[in-house]
Formats: C-alpha cells, sequence, structure tokens
C-alpha cells in the first residue's frame, strides 16, 4: 500500500492544476483536491491496478466537483480572480493577460465542457480516458468539446483585439 | 481522382490537440485539406492558440510546491486510514478466537490471531487434511494466483511452489467461518509425505519466528510475514514438521507476487463477490464447504504461550 500512497502523492500536482481548471480559485481548488484525496487514501482498495491511477484520480476528483457542498461552490463562484492568489508562476505581463482571458472564458462554460477541455487540452487525456474519468461515452465527450470549444473560440477570441492593443 | 477526406471540427481538435501525432497519415490528409481549405485553416489556428493558452495559463500549478495540507493526507494515511481497514481482517481472527471458547486474555493482537490461526489449522487438519484431497495434481498449479475474496478486498498470491522440496499441491479450497477467512493448501510428496498449509490475512509490519505445536500427535508452526499469516499441520515428525515451515516460509517470500515485506497487499476491487466462493473457484472443489458446514468438532484450544 506503500507503493499506492506514493503513486497517488506523485499525481497532486496534476490533480490540482485539474481542479484549477474546474474551481478557477486556487483556494477552492486545493480544497476539491483535499478532498478527493481523502477519498482516494480511503478508496484506495478499489483501484483497478489494470487501470490509470490517473484516470481514477481525475474521475474521483468531478464526482467530489459535481458533488461537493454548497458552500464550497458559493465560495468558488464568489472569489475574484483579482484579489485570488495567483495560481500561475511569475510571468511577463504580457503573458498573464493572455492567461487571464483564457481562464475567464473558461470559467463561463458550462462545467462539463470545462471538465471536458481541460481533460483533453490542458492534461492531455486521450478522448477515451477522458470520457471514462467523466463517466461519459466518448459521443458525449466529443459533443462536449466541439461545443465547449467553439464556445470558447468565440469567447476567447473577444480578448483578441485587446491583446494587441496591449502590445 | 483526389482523396480529399472530410474534415470536421473533431478532427480539428484532434490535430490542435496532438492526438494525431500517432497516426502520421491521416494527421498529413487532414493538413493537406485544411491547406486548401481558409475556414478550416482559420479554426485550427484558433483550437491551437486556445490549447496552448490554457497549457500556460496552468502550467504553474505542476510547478507550484504541493501544500503541506495536502502532502499530509497521503503521507498519514497510514496511521489514519490504512489501519483500520486491514485491522479488520486480523480482528476477524479474534473473533472467531473468542468464538471457540473466548480462552485468549490479554496477549496481544498477534497471541490472539496466531492461536487461532493454529486451532482453526488443527481443526481443518483433522477435519479435512491432505489424505482427503483431491488425488492426483488435479488440485492447482503452484503458479495458478489464489485470489483471496472478502466483502471489500481481495488479496493475490500464489501457491508457493514447493517443489525443491519434493511436495505437490493437490488441493486447496477456501475456508470461511465467522466472517473470517483461510486459504488451505493441501501439500503431498510422492512419498506419501503430507502437510497443509493455512493463510490468513493480518496487519504486522515485522516478521514474526516459527513458533511449534504439538498435538494429538499433528506438528502445528506458526509465522507470520508482512500482510499474511500462515501455518501448517502435518503428521510428519516435529523436526521435520520445521525444516518444511522454514521452506514454506523461504518459498512464500520468493513469491516475486507476493507485496514486499513491510507493505500493506494489494486490494483490488471485487466485481461479482459471490457469498462464499472464492475468486478462483477455490470453493469448486469437492469437500470445500466451510466448518460452519461440518458436524461439530469440539473446538479444543492450545495452552498459554
Amino acid at each position: 500500500m506503500q507503493e499506492t500512497k506514493w503513486l497517488i502523492a506523485r499525481e497532486i500536482p496534476r490533480l490540482r492544476r485539474y481542479a484549477l481548471a474546474l474551481t478557477r480559485d486556487p483556494v477552492a481548488a486545493d480544497d476539491l483536491v483535499q478532498d478527493t484525496l481523502e477519498r482516494a487514501i480511503r478508496k484506495r482498495h478499489l483501484w483497478s491496478r489494470h487501470g490509470s491511477l490517473r484516470a481514477w484520480l481525475y474521475k474521483m476528483l468531478y464526482h467530489v466537483f459535481l458533488n461537493q457542498g454548497p458552500r464550497r461552490k458559493r465560495r468558488a463562484n464568489e472569489v475574484d480572480l483579482d484579489v485570488a492568489p495567483d495560481p500561475i508562476a511569475p510571468a511577463t505581463a504580457d503573458a498573464r493577460l493572455v492567461r487571464r482571458d483564457i481562464v475567464t472564458a473558461m470559467q463561463e462554460l458550462p462545467a462539463e465542457q470545462r471538465a471536458a477541455i481541460a481533460l483533453t487540452a490542458v492534461e492531455g487525456l486521450s478522448y477515451d480516458e477522458a470520457a471514462a474519468a467523466l463517466d461519459i461515452p466518448v459521443g458525449t465527450l466529443r459533443s462536449r468539446l466541439s461545443r465547449g470549444r467553439e464556445r470558447l473560440r468565440e469567447t476567447f477570441d473577444d480578448f483578441e483585439p485587446q491583446l494587441r492593443q496591449v502590445k | 481522382m483526389m482523396d480529399r477526406p472530410c474534415i470536421d471540427d473533431l478532427d480539428l481538435l484532434a490535430l490542435a490537440d496532438g492526438f494525431l501525432d500517432d497516426d502520421p497519415a491521416r494527421k498529413a490528409a487532414i493538413e493537406a485539406a485544411i491547406a486548401r481549405d481558409p475556414e478550416a485553416a482559420s479554426r485550427l489556428s484558433d483550437y491551437r492558440a486556445q490549447t496552448a493558452a490554457l497549457r500556460t495559463a496552468y502550467a504553474g500549478a505542476l510547478a507550484a510546491p504541493v501544500p503541506e495540507r495536502l502532502r499530509a493526507i497521503v503521507e498519514d494515511a497510514e496511521r489514519t486510514r490504512a489501519r483500520p481497514v486491514l485491522r479488520r481482517a486480523a480482528a476477524g481472527l479474534v473473533v472467531v478466537a473468542a468464538g471457540l471458547g473466548g480462552w485468549l486474555v490479554g496477549h496481544g493482537e498477534d497471541d490472539t490471531a496466531r492461536r487461532a490461526l493454529l486451532d482453526e489449522s488443527y481443526r481443518q487438519f483433522v477435519l479435512r487434511g491432505p489424505e482427503m484431497a483431491l488425488s492426483g495434481e488435479g488440485g492447482g498449479a503452484p503458479e495458478r494466483a489464489i485470489s483471496w475474496i472478502d466483502d471489500e478486498v481481495a488479496i493475490r498470491l500464489s501457491a508457493p511452489d514447493l517443489s525443491s522440496e519434493g511436495f505437490t499441491l493437490v488441493g486447496k479450497r477456501g475456508v470461511r467461518r465467522s466472517g473470517d477467512q483461510l486459504v488451505a493448501l493441501e501439500y503431498r510428496s510422492r512419498d506419501g509425505r503430507a502437510f497443509s498449509l493455512f493463510i490468513a490475512p493480518r496487519w504486522m509490519d515485522s516478521p514474526g519466528p516459527i513458533v511449534e505445536r504439538e498435538r494429538a500427535g499433528i506438528a502445528l508452526a506458526y509465522w507470520h510475514d508482512g500482510p499474511l499469516a500462515a501455518s501448517i499441520a502435518t503428521q510428519l515428525p516435529r523436526a521435520e514438521a520445521r525444516v518444511l515451515a522454514e521452506a514454506v516460509r523461504r518459498a512464500m517470500r520468493d513469491d516475486t507476487t507476493a507485496p514486499p515485506a513491510g507493505l500493506a497487499p494489494e486490494f483490488r476491487p471485487l466485481r461479482n463477490p459471490v457469498g462464499d466462493v472464492m475468486a478462483d473457484g477455490l470453493a469448486t472443489i469437492p469437500g470445500s464447504e466451510t466448518l460452519d458446514a461440518v458436524p461439530g468438532l469440539a473446538p479444543t484450544t492450545f495452552g498459554s504461550n
């Protein structure tokens, strides 16, 4: 079981990244990861070694996210990115602006589209893996991705002129 | 005639996210088609920009140090989470022991588990030892894994290969009693020597010595190692039983499928737990009914150590 714990510990950074994409707020993201880890540790005997531990944890985190209490959800919604701790390593002013733009655009998506995009574009899961992590058929994942990306394309594009002005 | 692949949004997304890198033919065909389609090229460019921006935006989370409160959940799990689950196995033995006469008083969990396993080993050996196991070698190949089923956990291990000692596995079965479980393995040699090996789950970090007992002409030996407790019962002379126990313990340690000493067992989900049936069909071996179904054999306990 030491080995399983070690494997779970290795996944914490990725879980934090996924949680951040879902919640936007670093504190809420870490709360979500904490709940996920506690659950994973309790349930670790249920993890099948034939499957990917990472995918199993992603799946658990998403379930926790969907089922988390209203208090945490409210807090996540109330946090303003401008006053929240910066989840990202220091970067140039331009890069920071791009980051906020895409992060804001992501947060305007429905959660299920956000999760689909985060798992594929950010976490690098294949469509099959992402569908399994979200407990949905691959066709549904593709549909969510398509709609989410299109919407993201519209909202993210809106910031383009602003970017150019900054530059 | 030109082969112009039909391009949809998902092709563009797959290309943008790098999912076509393993399919260079398809990737090249789509890229060629995109080159002839400005609208598709524009979409692809946007998707790629999205992907790049997303990865940049969330990259910091990977590099950031993991907060102590998150690390502690995993690191403290041994004390706060795992043991209650694992203790259940050992606690099961305590329950069995108490049910067998309530003769255990304050000798600690391990004494309790040892006595219970030795007692149950004796009972099982008397009821259906190697002489009653299947004849021949049809009981299962030594390399065949045993799945140890509880309602919540399964421990996988291989039957120890004792061919170097001249013994062949001739029978194996599961025993469930009062919620506790044992795996009973019957070994026999060509010259008629026989013994039974009983294995039970447990949780102690350190291996223990071989403890010997003898009762009514039956030699018993117990030891524990990592997540398993084991005992053998045989009518062979005690000295020979001791050598045999050491050989079995060595064989179990050498088993590469067993977890490293000091680590908890590997747990697997049970997809179809069915009553008393062992996952590899142990219970299908004739005569594998549990003691509960056997006419009573008055439990007799061993004296205190």
